[in-house]
């Protein structure tokens, strides 16, 4: 079944179609609000009022236009009523030891890696989430939706009201300023290359 | 090294797929050649590769659908799958009552309001008995329907089976002291608000173009002949739900974000306010504040005229 099936259906009320739009988005969603609020708890906080709010108002979505991209709005602005709320970001640091036997609790798990990469993903992890803190809040908007959303250029040109060529120089620029962020503070994986 | 003139944007756009075919394949034989520029693109790569590159709880989708079935178990009807023509009083009732909670509500903290019959029990405004008294029972309130019509009907609490009447009254005022706004517009002011006039947002939600034509209409009417602020509540609405005249000026409109329009003057957007949707409806922000009122959750698009005097 298509997306705008499934949305059809879900705003005729049936649970099963909601659901696999859930299912379809929830990853996005969360990584979404991870980069804007830089913590689990919140991010899923964040995440579940999304997907509340889609549910209200599935009802009067526009089934003409992206239900993707109406998803991602309500994400973002949910995610800054989050920030706002919460008064400052990363309340919950990534790589606080919890216990004695120096369990991260907070910290990206991945039992694919061993300790060293695991140690040096949520060193990128972290210095990630910082340098996205340290943009400017348009430069975070641009560059959340399109690195973590994977919005095109013409829907963020919509969703935000700029000419297409402002969105490309912008979201150049947002990079350009994370990358300078890393060289500067991470202490950068071996894949990473300096280019001083 | 530096990168070459120009090629961060290239570079930027090779990473999102937006270069055509014969640019891309210019800008990869110059990396070939060109070290500073190799570094550049593997790095920004990197960054973005890495952008969404989290772990997911093991829960996420089981605490998502269960606080979606919370939130449906709350004590009200799941929005999306409400009646598409709701009474228009009940609406405007509740339009209105934006204002005062826009205008009062920030400097009172949480205001919640709507159609429960309940009074308004959180009230503690810096307004005088008569204001006071005002939030405490349903206002008599000049209302007109955007085709001109009267609106002599009765306001029914629909399923709460509460009912209240709504008194129509033409250009009926309340005084109120407004000691700062959400948007630091008009910082201080004592006089009366008055409710103008609000738009019945159900008849257009469908056709921009006609509410388009309708605040146009307004706008000729009022004629900059009042100080006149209007509060947009976009409790539904999408950026195309918006009138043109709002929509060109707006950025992006979110389920639950109030417009402040400047009708005196131009329609300007002034502000934009977002609003997070909690148990009862939305909480609306005071930036500068940080305080915020509450917007019942029954609420309905519209456009709410009021006038400020003494400002």
């Amino acid at each position: 079944m298509n997306e705008k099936e499934l949305v059809r259906r879900a705003k005729e009320g049936e649970q099963a179609a909601f659901e696999q739009l859930v299912t379809m988005y929830e990853k996005k969603v969360y990584a979404t609000a991870y980069r804007y609020l830089g913590n689990e708890a919140d991010a899923l906080d964040m995440s579940q009022e999304v997907f509340i709010r889609v549910f209200r108002f599935l009802g009067k979505f526009n089934e003409d236009s992206s239900f993707s991209t109406w998803l991602y709005r309500i994400t973002i602005n949910v995610c800054k009523d989050g920030i706002k709320k919460r008064g400052s970001r990363n309340e919950l640091p990534l790589e606080m030891p919890d216990d004695e036997k120096g369990t991260y609790v907070n910290e990206i798990r991945d039992d694919r890696y061993d300790p060293v990469d695991i140690y040096e993903r949520a060193e990128l992890n972290r210095t990630i989430r910082d340098g996205i803190e340290s943009l400017p809040p348009n430069y975070r908007d641009i560059i959340i939706m399109r690195d973590v959303c994977g919005l095109s250029y013409e829907e963020i040109s919509d969703t935000l009201k700029l000419e297409i060529g402002t969105v490309k120089s912008r979201i150049s620029r947002a990079r350009e300023r994370m990358r300078k962020y890393l060289l500067q503070y991470g202490n950068k994986p071996a894949s990473f290359r300096s280019n001083p | 090294m530096k990168v070459c003139n120009g090629n961060k944007l290239l570079i930027s756009q090779l990473i999102d797929g937006e270069l055509s075919p014969e640019e891309e394949l210019q800008l990869r034989d110059h990396m070939g050649r060109c070290p500073a520029c190799r570094a550049y693109y593997e790095e920004l790569s990197f960054i973005s590769g890495h952008m969404d590159d989290i772990d997911f709880p093991d829960d996420l989708h089981a605490s998502i659908m269960s606080a979606v079935e919370q939130s449906r178990g709350g004590g009200k009807k799941p929005l999306c799958f409400r009646r598409k023509t709701p009474p228009v009083i009940g609406a405007v009732a509740a339009a209105i009552m934006i204002v005062f909670a826009g205008v009062i509500g920030v400097k009172s903290g949480i205001i919640s309001f709507g159609s429960s019959g309940k009074p308004y029990e959180s009230v503690n405004m810096s307004g005088s008995a008569e204001t006071a008294d005002l939030m405490m029972a349903p206002p008599q309130m000049s209302l007109k329907q955007a085709d001109g019509s009267r609106a002599d009907e009765e306001a029914s609490d629909g399923e709460d089976g509460g009912g209240r009447e709504i008194e129509e009254k033409a250009g009926s005022s309340y005084p109120v002291t407004i000691d700062s706004t959400m948007t630091g517009w008009f910082n201080s002011a004592e006089g009366n608000v008055t409710v103008l006039k609000q738009i019945d947002t159900e008849s257009y939600t469908d056709s921009g173009e006609e509410l388009t034509a309708r605040v146009e209409e307004l706008s000729a009417a009022l004629d900059g002949q009042f100080s006149g602020y209007g509060f947009y509540m976009v409790a539904f609405g999408q950026s195309q739900d918006l009138p043109d005249v709002f929509a060109d000026q707006a950025g992006d409109v979110y389920p639950g974000m109030t417009l402040l329009i400047d009708v005196k003057n131009d329609l300007s957007v002034r502000e934009q306010i977002s609003c997070s949707m909690t148990e009862n409806g939305f909480d609306v922000y005071d930036d500068q504040d940080g305080e915020y009122f509450t917007i019942n959750a029954e609420a309905e698009d519209g456009l709410v005229i009021i006038e400020l005097d003494g400002e």
